[in-house]
């Protein structure tokens, strides 16, 4: 287990840990970190030092939530987190993903019509996962009015919004357990790799995410109605 | 997907108890641990764990419930060296504690064999027939079984091959040549 604090010095900890960036870049940081700690790139960026670290942290170690200090944040910089993930994916993770799949099955076409079809799986996620950033852009602003109580609850239902919340993530494994399990014939094993390698990051991210989701916002935001 | 491991650690030294942890969870996973300082006074809460790793004072004092799973029980001891099968000692070097551990979770269950993970040729009917775009009443008409059967075939067909997308079992059926490009609608 590795853990940062504020004395870190981040270029350490992201150079043995690069599947960190795509945190630092929804955060807004970016490379050529210097030798400045963790709180000095917080002030330099205006980020909460706290939140920062323990989105670090438990990105970084899957067996660590601190749940208590997590629901003690301030929801919009949960919300505002969970909103910068979206648009992670969508404008660099998805793009990459496809531009290793399109070269895989360019390279592999000739040798293996049937590799293609794997553009269809890929397409399915894709479709689900927009479903669900749009869902998520109708409810955040409204779970951004509840929590500035100007708003009454009434008039939203949660439970909708919680409503396969999970199911991205399950087809995005079952695109890496068929093509690991199932793939035949001739195909351009380096490229496929490569699509496999894309696939794994974009999932644990996605797993973060579910746990912010789950332990975190589901709980508030269900809060939120009790209150009223 | 592999099967997760159950554990129940007995170990009232903490430092010791999260060593196991770790190691176990480092090298064995997938795999769920649960620790306990002490052994619970209802055996059947224990009932649900596959495994049991506990402290020699703690076995020693529940015979009667550790003889009967000594298979599946691993005896922490303070020596060096494994006193007999079924022992895992402190003081040997990291290497040794992961083989003896390996050896215990490969021999204390006979692996429970792999099931057949084959689709039956009725499966394999129910799959074109979905990939095809049938919807399950469908299926049953023209198959002339029942609903629920369909559903039944259905379930097993996604265990079996761990897909539960149309999308995914589409490109099992096409890969495996169950369906041509053209049977496929999307």
């Amino acid at each position: 287990m590795l853990f940062i604090n504020q004395n870190t010095i981040l270029c350490d900890i992201v150079e043995d840990n690069p599947n960190l960036i795509p945190v630092l870049a929804r955060f807004g940081i970016r490379l050529g970190l210097g030798d400045k700690s963790v709180k000095q790139i917080c002030n330099e960026y205006d980020i909460n030092d706290d939140f920062f670290i323990v989105m670090v942290n438990t990105y970084m170690n899957e067996h660590y939530f601190p749940e208590s200090k997590v629901k003690s944040f301030n929801i919009n910089d949960i919300l505002l987190y969970l909103e910068r993930s979206n648009s992670y994916y969508l404008g660099a993770m998805l793009p990459n993903i496809e531009s290793h799949l399109n070269a895989f099955i360019n390279t592999s076409r000739n040798q293996n019509e049937k590799v293609e079809s794997i553009i269809k799986l890929f397409e399915n996620f894709k479709k689900r996962l927009s479903a669900q950033i749009d869902e998520d852009s109708y409810f955040f602003p409204q779970f951004r009015l509840i929590a500035s109580q100007e708003s009454e609850v009434a008039s939203i239902d949660i439970n909708l919004y919680k409503e396969d919340n999970e199911d991205f993530v399950m087809l995005l494994h079952e695109i890496k357990h068929i093509m690991t399990k199932y793939l035949k014939g001739a195909f351009n094993d380096n490229l496929c790799h490569a699509v496999l390698f894309s696939l794994h990051s974009l999932e644990k991210d996605m797993i973060q995410n579910l746990r912010i989701r789950s332990r975190i916002l589901f709980p508030v935001v269900s809060n939120f109605r009790l209150v009223k | 997907m592999r099967q997760t491991k159950k554990v129940a650690v007995f170990c009232s030294d903490t430092l010791r108890a999260m060593g196991i942890q770790n190691i176990l969870s480092s090298y064995f996973s997938p795999i769920e641990i649960a620790n306990f300082e002490e052994l619970p006074l209802n055996f059947k809460d224990l009932t649900s764990f596959d495994y049991f790793i506990v402290e020699n004072k703690v076995f020693c004092e529940s015979l009667d419930f550790f003889i009967p799973r000594r298979q599946s029980t691993l005896i922490l001891t303070d020596g060096t060296k494994g006193i007999s099968s079924n022992t895992l000692p402190s003081f040997c070097s990291i290497e040794e504690i992961i083989s003896i551990l390996d050896d215990f979770f490969h021999t204390s269950k006979e692996s429970k064999k792999g099931e057949d993970k084959q689709l039956s040729s009725r499966e394999i009917e129910v799959l074109k027939l979905v990939v095809k775009g049938n919807i399950n009443k469908e299926i049953a008409d023209i198959l002339s079984i029942s609903f629920n059967t369909v559903l039944t075939h259905r379930k097993n067909i996604s265990s079996k091959l761990g897909i539960k997308s149309v999308t995914g079992l589409t490109f099992y059926a096409y890969m495996n040549g169950y369906v041509s490009s053209d049977d496929i609608r999307y």
